[in-house]
């Protein structure tokens, strides 16, 4: 007698990967309602701080992100299927457009520490940089692991690791419109 | 909903939440936008879930992930329309 199927067994990828998907929703998910939750104490300031971001440079980058994301759905649904030319250049590209958004941030990073801006500045600043700063971390851990994965693409391998640029597209989508839309 | 389908959905979501946070300010429709623009982030995080990350195969996981997005979402309503 077999056991009924449990509702994990339809998992697409290892478990591992979706420990680790938790695991960074529940930190990025916990340092953006501390986030929302200090900004109470000095609404005023965060607004003014947040009018020196690059809103429309940050929009690109979700725009991009998202693109990326796609590409790499491509390149692990082709690697499934055995089409490894088509994988790679998917995963390549994927991870060109990641580079693109690490390059607009840097550019975005650079503007306000040529304003004098820094961690100390306000804490609106404290947390958009640790919060961003660390995303972007991620991101490059993504273009690389993308990257990695584009010379040889095997299936299982390839599908963590787009899962794992999912989750960096993932926690954007929500750590974008908290820093920079919400007022 | 197609992988191609969905990124085109993505992409028209994060263009109205960016265009609502440009033509809105603050004050009461400043409020109503921003749980607009949450809602959307949402919406967003869910078909990154069910289509991307391939979860529409898994419906209870899903599930659990979107009851527990919300309730964070929530959380940071209630946090950003308090502030």
């Amino acid at each position: 007698m077999t056991d009924a199927p449990g509702p994990l067994d339809d998992l697409p990828g290892d478990l591992m990967i979706w420990v680790l998907i938790v695991s960074e929703l529940l930190v990025f998910g916990a340092g953006l309602l501390v986030f929302l939750a200090v900004r109470w104490t000095d609404p005023a300031g965060f607004a003014t701080a947040q009018d020196q971001l690059h809103r429309v440079g940050a929009g690109v980058n979700t725009l991009i992100l998202i693109t990326s994301g796609w590409l790499a759905a491509r390149g692990a649904g082709a690697a499934d299927t055995g089409l490894r030319p088509a994988a790679r250049w998917n995963l390549v590209a994927a991870a060109g457009l990641g580079v693109i958004f690490l390059a607009i941030k840097a550019s975005e990073f650079s503007d306000l520490q040529d304003l004098g801006i820094s961690t100390e500045t306000h804490p609106f600043f404290t947390f958009y940089f640790l919060l961003t700063g660390f995303h972007a971390a991620h991101v490059l851990a993504g273009v690389v692991l993308l990257g990695v994965l584009s010379i040889r693409p095997s299936p299982d391998a390839t599908e963590n690791g787009v899962a794992f640029w999912h989750m960096v597209d993932l926690v954007w989508v929500i750590l974008f419109p908290v820093i920079y839309l919400v007022r | 909903m197609t992988l191609t389908r969905t990124w085109g959905v993505l992409i028209g979501l994060s263009m109205a939440s960016t265009g609502l946070a440009a033509l809105v300010s603050r004050g009461q429709a400043g409020q109503a936008a921003v749980g607009v623009i949450l809602l959307l982030a949402w919406i967003k995080a869910h078909l990154i879930l069910r289509t991307y990350l391939g979860l529409g195969r898994s419906p209870v996981v899903l599930r659990g992930f979107d009851i527990a997005l919300g309730l964070v979402m929530m959380g940071m309503l209630g946090l950003a329309l308090a502030g």
